[in-house]
C-alpha cells in the first residue's frame, strides 16, 4: 500500500503507526527492561568505566588512567594463561556435553512405554544447582574415599588425586561441568527433535535410507540450529563457569584451572584490585560476543534454518 | 509389478482403520483407493509402503510377500500429502536422494535426474530450495524424486490436494500423461472424486475401513454396489427415496413412494419381486431428473410437482434444487433450461436409469 492512500485513509504515515507501536508496546516491555537495566546494563557500564580508572580497594577514589589497565590486561601472561585455560575448558566441556546431549535424547525421543521416565532422568541434571553437584563431584573425585577411585582400582586401572594434579585438575572439572551441561543439552535438543516432521523420516525411508542415512540426512541437518545454539550457549556457560572451580580446585593446582572468570574473581576479591578485574571482565566480554558472532557466522553458511 | 492386498486389516487401540482389505492391482494399472477422510485409504498406502505393519494379513509386490520386509527393500516410492521434502538439501539433491541411497553411480544420477526435471518442466530451479518453491513446483520435485527411482509400483496420497484448483486439474493430466508414458502401476490415494473418475483404470471405494466396491469408474457410476458409494460418487449426489414395493396388474411393479410412485421396468420388477423385498430405496442421478414438458410421458418412471428452491448456473449445466412434497432433490439441467427459483413446474424421472437399494443393508438390486 503506498503512504498517499494511507494518509487518505487516515491511518498516518508507517512512522507514526510505528511510534504508536512502540507506546503501546513499551508497559509491557518495562519490567524487563528495569531488571536488565538494573542487572546487566549498569554493571556493564559501570565495568567498562571502571577499567579506565584506578580505585582503592572499595571501588572508590577513582583515578582516570586511561587505557593502561586494558594494556596490563593484554599483554599479562597470567591472563593470557587464563585465557587459554578457559578455552581448553570450552573444548573440553562443549563438544562431549553436546554429543552426550545428543545421544541421549536421541535415546530417549522414541515412542515407548516409559520413556518420559527416562527423559526426566536424562533431564534432571538441569534441576541440580552448581554448588550441590560441584560437592557431590568433589566427594566422588576424593583421591581415599571417593567412588571414582574405588571402581578404577577395581578395574586395574591406576587411580589419580584428580583435584590436586596440574595434568587432571582441568579435565575432571571439565567432567563435571559436562555431567552439569547434560540435561540443558538433552532438553533442548529432544525439543529440537520434535520439530522435525515424521515424514522426512518416512520419505527417507521409503527412498531407500538406512538408520545411519536417516540420522545424517534427515535429524543432523533439522538439529543443526539447535546443536548451534547448544554449543553457543555451552561455550558461554564455560568462559563464565566459576562456582565449580571454586568449589573444587580455587583455580589451583598451579593455576591450572584459573579460568578468566575465576581469575577476574580473585583480581578483584583477593588483591582488591577492582578497576584491574573489570577491565579483565570487559575484555572477557568482547572475547564471548566475538566468539558468538563467530558461530552466528558460521551458522549462515552450514546451519538451515527452516 | 502387481500389488495385492490379502486380507490386510489395521487396528490402532479400539479403531479399526482398515478391515479384512483384499485387493488386486495389476501390472501398469492405475488403481485409486477413494472415500471419505478417514475411511483408512492413507492407512492402507503406508501398510504397503512398509511404514505401517497390519494387524493383520499380507501384502504381495509382484508377487513376492513383502509383508515383514522394511521400506527401503520394497522398491516403491511414496508421493506424500505434504510433499516431504528434504528442506534443507536443493531441488537437484531432493530428487537424487534416493539413487544416491542406491549407490547409483554419479554420472547416471545426474542424467537421471536432469531427464526427470526436464519431464516435469523444474530444470531451471535445480539449485533452488524446497522453501523457494510454488506449490505446484513442490509437488512436480516430490513427483521426480519417485520418478527417478524407477519403483515397482508409485504410491501418492492425495498428491493434489495442496493444489489451487486451476494447478490441480492441469496436474492431473500431467499425471495421466505421465503414467501412460512410464506404465509402473500406481496406487492412487483421494477423496476427490473427480481425480477418481478421470485418472484411475480402476477405483476402490473404501468407508470406514471397509472396502465397498472395486471396479472402472463407469462401472463405479452406474451400477454402484450400495447406497454408500450411490451417495458418496457423483456430483451433485444421487436423490433417494423409500417406499413399499407394490405389484401391479400386468407383472409391474411400482415403488410407493407417497406422492411420488415410481414405476419399475418389468425386468427390475421381477428381480425386486425374486429378491423378495418389502420397501425399496429408489435412487435418482440429477441428469435423470428433466422438465416434463420436454419430455413423452411414456418414458417416464414418475411425474411430480416440484417448487424450484435455488438455481446454480455452472455456465454449461444448471444444479436445480427441488422441494416436491417436503422431499428434496436436485436436477441437472442444460444451460438455458427455463426454470427460475420460486416457481413450480412439473418433473419427470427418465425411465430405465432408476437404481434400486435394499434400506437396511444398502445393497444394490441386479
Ligand atoms: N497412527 C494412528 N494412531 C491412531 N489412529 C490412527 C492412526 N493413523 C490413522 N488412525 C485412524 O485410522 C483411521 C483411518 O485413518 P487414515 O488411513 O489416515 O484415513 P484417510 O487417509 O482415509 O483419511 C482414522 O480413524 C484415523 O483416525
Ligand atoms: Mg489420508
Amino acid at each position: 500500500m503506498s503512504e498517499e492512500t494511507m494518509a487518505g485513509r487516515r491511518v498516518g504515515s508507517p512512522r507514526a503507526r510505528a511510534i504508536r507501536q512502540t507506546v503501546a508496546a513499551a508497559p509491557f516491555l518495562l519490567p524487563s527492561l528495569v531488571l536488565f537495566a538494573v542487572f546487566v546494563f549498569y554493571p556493564l557500564v559501570r565495568s567498562i568505566w571502571l577499567g579506565f580508572h584506578a580505585t582503592d580497594p572499595f571501588g572508590r577514589n577513582e583515578v582516570w588512567v586511561g587505557t593502561a589497565q586494558y594494556h596490563d590486561v593484554l599483554t599479562s601472561s597470567d591472563f593470557r594463561h587464563s585465557l587459554l585455560v578457559s578455552g581448553q575448558f570450552a573444548l573440553y566441556t562443549v563438544i562431549p556435553a553436546t554429543a552426550i546431549g545428543l545421544y541421549l535424547a536421541l535415546l530417549s525421543h522414541r515412542r515407548l512405554p516409559g520413556i518420559v521416565i527416562f527423559r526426566t532422568i536424562f533431564s534432571s541434571t538441569v534441576a541440580t544447582s552448581v554448588a550441590v553437584s560441584s560437592v557431590v563431584w568433589l566427594l566422588m573425585l576424593n583421591p581415599s574415599v571417593g567412588v571414582l577411585n574405588y571402581v578404577l582400582g577395581k578395574g586395574g586401572v591406576p587411580t589419580e588425586s584428580w583435584l590436586t594434579s596440574p595434568t587432571w585438575a582441568l579435565p575432571a572439572v571439565a567432567m563435571t561441568t559436562v555431567w552439569m551441561n547434560i540435561g540443558f543439552a538433552t532438553i533442548v535438543i529432544l525439543a529440537g527433535l520434535q520439530n522435525i516432521p515424521e515424514e522426512l523420516y518416512e520419505s527417507a525411508r521409503v527412498d531407500g535410507a538406512g538408520r545411519w542415512s536417516e540420522f545424517l540426512h534427515v535429524t543432523l541437518p533439522g538439529l543443526s540450529p539447535t546443536l548451534l545454539f547448544v554449543s553457543v550457549v555451552g561455550v558461554i556457560f564455560a568462559f563464565e563457569s566459576f562456582g565449580q572451580i571454586q568449589i573444587l580446585t580455587q583455580g589451583g593446582p598451579l593455576d591450572a584451572t584459573n579460568v578468566i572468570v575465576y581469575s577476574i574473581y580473585r583480581e578483584a576479591f583477593l588483591h582488591y584490585n577492582i578497576g584491574l578485574a573489570s577491565a579483565q571482565a570487559v575484555v572477557l566480554f568482547v572475547i564471548v560476543l566475538l566468539l558468538t558472532l563467530l558461530q552466528f557466522g558460521v551458522a549462515r553458511r552450514w546451519v538451515f534454518y527452516q | 509389478m502387481s500389488v495385492r492386498f490379502d486380507h490386510v486389516s489395521k487396528r490402532f487401540g479400539d479403531v479399526e482403520a482398515l478391515v479384512d482389505f483384499t485387493l488386486d492391482v495389476a501390472d501398469g494399472e492405475f488403481m485409486v483407493l477413494l472415500g471419505p477422510s478417514g475411511c483408512g485409504k492413507t492407512t492402507a498406502l503406508r501398510i504397503l509402503a512398509g511404514l505401517e505393519e497390519p494387524t493383520a494379513g499380507a501384502v504381495t509386490i509382484a508377487g513376492r510377500d513383502v509383508t515383514d520386509l522394511p521400506p527401503r527393500q520394497r522398491d516403491v516410492a511414496m508421493v506424500f500429502q505434504n510433499y516431504a521434502l528434504y528442506p534443507h538439501m536443493s531441488v537437484y539433491d531432493n530428487i537424487a536422494f534416493g539413487l544416491r541411497m542406491r549407490r547409483i553411480p554419479r554420472r547416471e544420477i545426474d542424467r537421471t535426474v536432469r531427464e526427470a526435471a526436464a519431464t516435469l518442466a523444474i530444470a531451471d530451479v535445480l539449485a533452488r530450495k524446497p522453501g523457494a518453491l510454488s506449490g505446484g513446483q513442490r509437488q512436480r520435485v516430490a513427483l521426480a524424486r519417485a520418478m527417478v527411482r524407477r519403483p515397482r509400483a508409485f504410491l501418492m496420497d492425495e498428491p493434489l490436494s495442496n493444489l489451487d484448483a486451476k494447478l490441480r486439474a492441469q496436474t492431473r493430466v500431467e499425471l495421466i500423461r505421465l503414467h501412460r508414458q512410464l506404465q509402473t502401476t500406481v496406487v492412487y490415494v483421494t477423496h476427490d472424486q473427480v481425480e477418481a473418475m478421470t485418472m484411475g483404470h480402476r477405483i476402490a471405494v473404501l468407508e470406514r475401513g471397509r472396502l465397498q466396491q472395486v471396479g472402472e469408474p463407469r462401472e463405479i457410476y452406474e451400477r454402484p454396489a450400495n447406497l454408500f458409494v450411490a451417495e458418496f460418487i457423483g456430483s451433485p449426489s444421487m436423490s433417494f427415496f423409500r417406499g413399499p414395493l407394490r405389484q401391479t396388474d400386468g407383472g409391474g411393479a411400482v415403488v410407493d413412494v407417497p406422492h411420488l410412485p415410481f414405476a419399475l421396468d418389468p425386468a427390475q420388477a421381477a428381480a425386486a419381486r425374486g429378491a423378495g423385498w418389502a420397501e425399496v430405496v429408489v435412487g435418482v442421478r440429477p441428469e435423470h431428473i428433466v422438465l416434463a414438458e420436454d419430455f413423452g410421458e411414456r418414458y417416464a418412471a414418475a411425474t411430480f410437482e416440484a417448487d424450484i428452491d435455488v438455481v446454480e448456473s455452472l455456465g454449461n449445466e444448471l444444479h436445480v434444487s427441488l422441494i416436491s412434497q417436503g422431499r428434496g432433490m436436485v436436477a441437472r439441467l442444460p444451460a438455458g433450461a427455463p426454470v427460475a427459483a420460486g416457481e413450480a413446474r412439473r418433473f419427470a424421472v427418465a425411465r430405465g436409469h432408476l437404481l434400486l437399494f435394499e434400506p437396511e443393508h444398502g445393497t444394490r438390486l441386479g
